[in-house]
């Protein structure tokens, strides 16, 4: 049998193939070992993802954390963190799916050898504030190329409002909310003019409002409201007015907006003599949760020129507004942002920026305030004012007129002592002054009565210019656009300003400035 | 036909040779060993590690309000919306939890060894929501969580 498997060779194995069986062996052996090893390397990436988990769920929380100090401050943000031997990268990225929803994505990545591994989480943040007008629908996330912003700009008188109001006469303020634009001019030329305009807006600048409809504010008077903001609840949508047509008759008046052509003053409301006395023209209002928070011009002999109304905070409701306290500011109040339970007044007196504590609304207290240095400030014209105010998280944005710094940014987490964390000069000398001022991210926009201004403020002690036009190379200017910027809203990623024309015929311009894409 | 066996060279050199393999074999044996240890070691740590963090998700995705610790602690005592105290604590070796004041039963076993509990409390302020920053090491591995309570 042997001999038929083998035939006639009677002999052991070679040395070579002895060698070879060896080979073959360690060959196995080593691929058994590496097999084995591997589950190790295994176990040091399952412990990094676990980690890398652990810390892209931290991202995510503290991103919603942030969310309820002030939506604003969720934005993108890169970091690097070193863990032992690995160092991970982590990444959050923050993009707006609509007006009041951002999506936030943490993504944790790090280098195993030469292979990226990554692990990621995402999660959606809703802005509450904002569904009811008490936030602001301008996104804070930074898209486009803002150092390049384009403008496209419209003439209001063209834009199809009811005949006879034409352009010219001022437009006073813009607001938008929810894809609508509302904006109120300063006077007509007869009492029976209308004074507010709604305008459907398109996410496309390039593409002109589309007039829906206008409404009289006053049919006695033909001055139009100094300022507006817009509220909704589940089924009304109001546009509050601040009103300086007739002291007599009232200085907030509320216009049902719900139907865009068909807009209705449905309520003119006169705060009370014992508050106001005499006649203090209203300059600004903001809405916060139920309340109006009204700003006047110096009351001559004393009296509240910051004063809270409920529209429905409390009592009140926007037919039947209940005036719920004041504060005399000892000067106008040019502007009013309100965050958590205080007020920050910007106003034109030495104490250019105001703290109220306006918890218990029947009783405003002021907590602190912050008067800049160097006064006063004279340029012929005047001293230097406090113009508009925002607050951002624990940070407050003060711009001015007439200052040699006509920016501050202040740290308010201690109401009663801010402190600056920077400044900036807006222009030369005493002039601009800052009208408009919206805050997103690292950036600062400012609509001065020359420029569209953009500012770098990722390190408040050292603020950069950011933008610059394509062919001047300096900032935009609001000239070439037609006259002298007045008012200013943003809406996700546009801003709607309103230009005064200085042209021999004088009309009104809206121009809709937005990034280079 | 040929009637050959080894020479003494090849003999010794097939014996260098096997002793070369064996000597790697056992070597390479032991640092499997070693390897599997390692690895249970680490897979325990993660299960384990991971076990208890589910569970102080779960205590703090429904809390109301947190009494304890109010600043730094090795304990955490939790109210949640549903009604369920629960309290977390580090024993001897294991962590610990307790819910509605019952006895404490431990999270951990003795595959692991855990050497510290620590909880900070994030105070609430300026509108943003109270929350806890925990931290364990398990098997000398360090897990870290952050929760914020719902608002």
């Amino acid at each position: 049998m042997k001999a038929l498997l083998f035939g006639n060779r009677k002999r052991g194995v070679s040395t070579l193939e002895v060698l070879i069986a060896f080979a073959l062996l360690t060959l196995a052996l080593t691929a058994v070992s590496v097999a084995f090893f591997s589950n190790q390397s295994l176990a040091v990436d399952t412990q990094l993802g676990t980690e890398a988990l652990s810390k892209a769920s931290a991202m995510l929380e503290t991103a919603r954390s942030n969310s309820r100090i002030d939506f604003d401050l969720v934005n993108p943000t890169t970091t690097s963190e070193k863990s032992g031997p690995v160092t991970y990268t982590k990444s959050l990225a923050v993009s707006q799916i609509d007006l009041f929803t951002k999506q936030t994505t943490s993504t944790i990545s790090w280098q195993v050898g030469s292979r990226t591994v990554q692990t990621q989480l995402s999660t959606l943040l809703t802005n509450l504030l904002a569904t009811n007008g008490s936030g602001s629908t301008c996104s804070s996330v930074v898209v486009g190329d803002w150092k390049r912003p384009q403008h496209h700009d419209f003439d209001f008188g063209q834009l199809g409002v009811n005949a006879g109001n034409g352009s010219g006469f001022g437009i006073s303020n813009i607001a938008l909310f929810n894809k609508r634009l509302y904006v109120t001019t300063y006077a007509n030329p007869s009492t029976d003019k209308d004074t507010l305009f709604i305008f459907d807006i398109n996410s496309d600048p390039s593409i002109a409002p589309i007039f829906r409809g206008s409404v009289d504010n006053d049919t006695v008077s033909s001055v139009g409201p100094n300022a507006l903001t817009i509220a909704s609840s589940t089924s009304k949508i109001y546009a509050y007015l601040a009103s300086p047509s007739s002291f007599s008759r009232g200085q907030l008046q509320v216009v049902d907006v719900t139907d865009p052509t068909k807009p209705v003053l449905v309520k003119t409301f006169k705060l009370p003599a014992s508050a106001v006395a005499s006649a203090g023209t209203p300059f600004t209002i903001f809405y916060k949760n139920g309340y109006i928070y009204l700003g006047l011009s110096k009351i001559t002999g004393g009296g509240d020129e910051f004063n809270i109304i409920d529209v429905g905070g409390g009592v009140g409701s926007p037919l039947n507004p209940v005036w719920k306290g004041g504060y005399d500011a000892g000067s106008a109040v040019n502007d009013i942002f309100v965050k958590n339970n205080y007020a920050y007044l910007a106003t034109p007196g030495n104490e250019n920026l105001t703290i109220l504590d306006v918890s218990n609304p029947a009783q405003p207290v002021r907590m602190g305030g912050y008067t800049p240095p160097n006064l006063p400030e004279s340029n012929g014209v005047g001293s230097n004012h406090g113009e508009t105010i925002a607050v951002v998280g624990t940070t407050a944005y003060l711009g001015r007129t007439y200052g040699t710094k006509e920016f501050y940014m202040l740290d308010v987490s201690s109401s009663t002592a801010p402190t600056v964390l920077g400044s900036l000069d807006a222009g030369t000398g005493n002039l601009p002054s800052i009208y408009g001022l919206t805050v997103r991210d690292y950036l600062a926009f400012f609509i001065t009565n020359t420029q569209f201004q953009v500012w770098n403020i990722a390190n408040p002690s050292n603020p950069v210019p950011y933008s610059a036009d394509a062919t001047t190379g300096s900032f935009l200017a609001i000239s070439s656009l037609g006259g002298t910027g007045t008012a200013d809203d943003c809406e996700n990623n546009s801003f709607y300003i309103a230009v005064a024309s200085n042209q021999v015929t004088p009309k009104d311009i809206l121009s809709v400035i937005s990034p280079t894409p | 036909m040929t009637k050959k066996g080894f020479t003494l060279i090849e003999t010794l050199i097939y014996i260098a040779l096997l002793g070369l393999l064996l000597t790697g074999a056992i070597t390479t044996s032991y640092l499997l060993m070693q390897s599997a240890a390692l690895v249970d070691s680490k897979n325990a740590a993660n299960e384990e590690a991971e076990f208890v963090m589910q569970k102080l998700t779960w205590v703090l995705s429904g809390a109301q309000a947190i009494s304890v610790p109010s600043s730094y602690g090795s304990t955490l005592s939790v109210a949640r919306y549903d009604g369920i105290s629960v309290d977390m604590r580090m024993g001897v070796s294991a962590i610990e939890m307790s819910e509605n004041a019952s006895p404490f039963n431990p999270l951990t076993t003795s595959n692991v060894q855990v050497t510290s509990l620590s909880f900070h409390y994030l105070a609430a302020g300026n509108g943003a929501p109270a929350g806890v920053e925990a931290s364990t090491t398990v098997n000398g591995i360090v897990y870290y969580a952050i929760h914020y309570l719902p608002k």
